[in-house]
């Protein structure tokens, strides 16, 4: 065997049995954190890169802007925002139907950085949709969370 | 290209990552830090300290200069264990002000941990300089979290997985479906043609799981790398999700890749791994931890969902009476609630009471408890929440919660409803003792 083979065989069992190590370090402890459990590892920069791993269930809703004709929009299309009701806090409605928690937040973080409302009335909406296995999603309803304005 | 400088290009590639990594880390920190303090979440001890803007920066400023130090000559080791150290503190305080760590931020520590392990395998052989088994370590550690990923997919989600269903879910969620280009139209088609999803999720399992196979040669490593990488590419156009540090490093290491070669002659090389022997012992025994460990998450994950599973307070409603207590603090089947609805069922939840409850447009559940949660409920009193749980709007419910919320209050009578409920529950529990037929008498 030359000292190529030798090295690159060598170099081989080292990748294997980083990948070995690396995959039972990142499974031998899982904590709970707030957003959900068995998310994070013992230590960064193990992990099992779960995210969207489990099944998901049959329902899911996503926060939209719904215009006066009933189009709706995504909640960046719009600059400026003025909502009537809390979207923070124990008042909040449709808090059931947030969908991914992260896309809610990062929503009313928008909406919030993005004060000064305008002329168009709105409704800031959680749309619901029914995804069943093998079959395309049917939308269920809306939950109106908010009545602002906004200008585009 | 030279072996050599093929290194460098790596090593550098992994640096500015790294560097770009944790100053993106600064301005996540503040504004975790700043969502947790709206939420009322106060950061305590390491991450109360670490989460400061001067402390966060001082931290950032060693890890990009111990990186650029790294990035400059090969072997320098422990600028590199620095700038990993200041990467898993900064990434360990952001995921616990979060709430939960941001994946696409591990890659570079991911990779940064392999070129690690690989120094130190030179060093071991004398060679502190050579960076081959850094490059193979880096190319490793990115395998395995792939295929950490898709043996996730089965621990968590399982077969269901395969039949692209949780991508339909996921293009929705992420999206909305709203009509507005041609890019919406592509989520849309995605997220309504099944045979599309399940397709993704097959390949999707098919270039994560084989991850680790990108060691065996050149032509897989590239065929799998570009795989991930076309993988990711189609992840951004369904979802706006962005990896784009992974596919810098797959593009790097998998697609450029290290071609290392060695000069040594057979006589003179100095294995890191002395025997063939040694090297299937320890695979062994890693294989059968890793396996361990697998089963043992996905054990804690079945159970947890079997808690979780227990009939919501709707289905609870339509449960046989007779295996039901009929009574439960201010709660009785057959009572009457706001005119129009009627409680039909009471249980214990795990931590709670549950008032299940019908009415002329349907049928909602009322969840009564102290748990320590972020959720909160419209109709929830100081310290105990009031969750609801139903099919109906919120407005169609909103008598009915009132009335079970004014019958709390009343049966309390002026103490804690966190105290009161644990005395419904206690005599609850003392006459789920007695005898079934005991409950049906009363």
């Amino acid at each position: 065997m030359t000292g190529a083979d030798l090295a690159s065989r060598d170099r081989r069992r080292f990748g294997v049995l980083c990948v070995l190590a690396y995959v039972a370090l990142a499974w031998l402890v899982r904590f709970d954190l707030r957003r959900g459990d068995q998310i994070a590892s013992l230590a960064y920069p193990l992990d099992t890169f779960s995210m969207y791993a489990p099944n998901s269930a049959n329902q899911i809703s996503h926060i939209l802007v719904r215009d006066a004709a009933g189009a709706v929009h995504h909640v960046t299309s719009f600059e400026r925002f003025a909502c009537a009701e809390a979207l923070r806090g124990s008042a909040v409605r449709c808090t059931e139907r947030r969908g991914f928690q992260y896309h809610y937040d990062d929503q009313i973080n928008w909406i919030e950085a993005h004060p000064g409302g305008g002329a168009t009335r709105v409704e800031l909406i959680s749309r619901t949709w029914d995804v069943q296995p093998g079959a395309a999603p049917v939308h269920l309803n809306d939950c109106v969370i908010a009545h602002c304005t906004v200008t585009p | 290209v030279s072996p050599a400088r093929r290194l460098a290009v790596l090593r550098v590639t992994l640096a500015l990552v790294a560097v770009a990594d944790l100053l993106s880390y600064y301005g996540f920190i503040a504004e975790a830090r700043a969502d947790a303090l709206i939420n009322g979440i106060a950061p305590s001890g390491l991450v109360d300290l670490v989460s400061r803007p001067p402390v966060a920066a001082l931290l950032v400023l060693m890890g990009v200069a111990a990186l650029l130090h790294f990035a400059r000559r090969p072997g320098r080791l422990w600028f590199a264990v620095i700038g990993l150290a200041t990467l898993a503190i900064l990434g360990t305080v952001h995921g616990r002000l979060y709430g939960s760590p941001w994946r696409h931020l591990f890659f570079s520590g991911v990779g940064l941990t392999g070129w690690i392990l690989g120094l130190a395998a030179s060093r071991r052989r004398g060679a502190s300089e050579d960076e081959s088994y850094a490059a193979v370590g880096t190319l490793a550690l990115l395998g395995a979290a792939y295929f950490n990923s898709a043996i996730s997919k089965f621990v968590y989600g399982g077969p269901g997985w395969m039949t692209g269903h949780p991508i339909q879910v996921i293009v929705v969620g992420q999206d909305g479906l709203v009509s507005d280009g041609l890019l919406s139209g592509y989520r849309t088609w995605v997220a309504s043609t099944p045979a599309v999803a399940a397709a993704f999720s097959l390949a999707t399992l098919l270039f994560e799981g084989a991850g680790p196979l990108m060691l065996i040669g050149p032509k897989l490593r590239r065929l799998i790398a570009a795989g991930l990488i076309a993988m990711h590419a189609n992840i951004y156009l369904v979802t706006d999700i962005v990896y784009w540090e992974s596919v810098v490093l797959l593009a790097a290491f998998g697609l450029f890749g290290a071609a290392p070669g060695a000069r040594a002659p057979a006589v003179s090389y100095r294995p890191v791994i002395p025997s063939g022997g040694r090297f299937v012992a320890a695979a062994v025994v890693l294989a059968l931890c890793a396996g361990l460990a697998i089963r043992h998450q996905a054990q804690r994950y079945a159970s947890a969902r079997s808690v979780v599973a227990a009939p919501p307070p709707a289905a609870a409603a339509q449960i046989p009476p007779t295996v039901l207590p009929r009574r439960i603090g201010p709660f009785t089947v057959g009572q009457t609630l706001a005119e129009t609805w009627a409680v039909e069922s009471v249980r214990l939840s795990d931590t709670g009471l549950v008032v299940g409850v019908a009415g002329p447009q349907g049928r909602a559940g009322f969840e009564l408890t102290c748990a320590d949660t972020e959720h909160r409920s419209p109709f929830d009193f100081d310290g105990a929440h009031l969750f609801y749980s139903s099919q109906l709007e919120l407005g169609t419910l909103t008598a009915a919660a009132r009335a079970v919320r004014a019958r709390i209050d009343a049966a309390s009578e002026g103490r804690a409803v966190c105290e009161q409920l644990a005395q419904w529950r206690r005599g609850a529990a003392a006459s789920d003792d007695a005898p079934p037929g005991a409950q049906d008498e009363r």
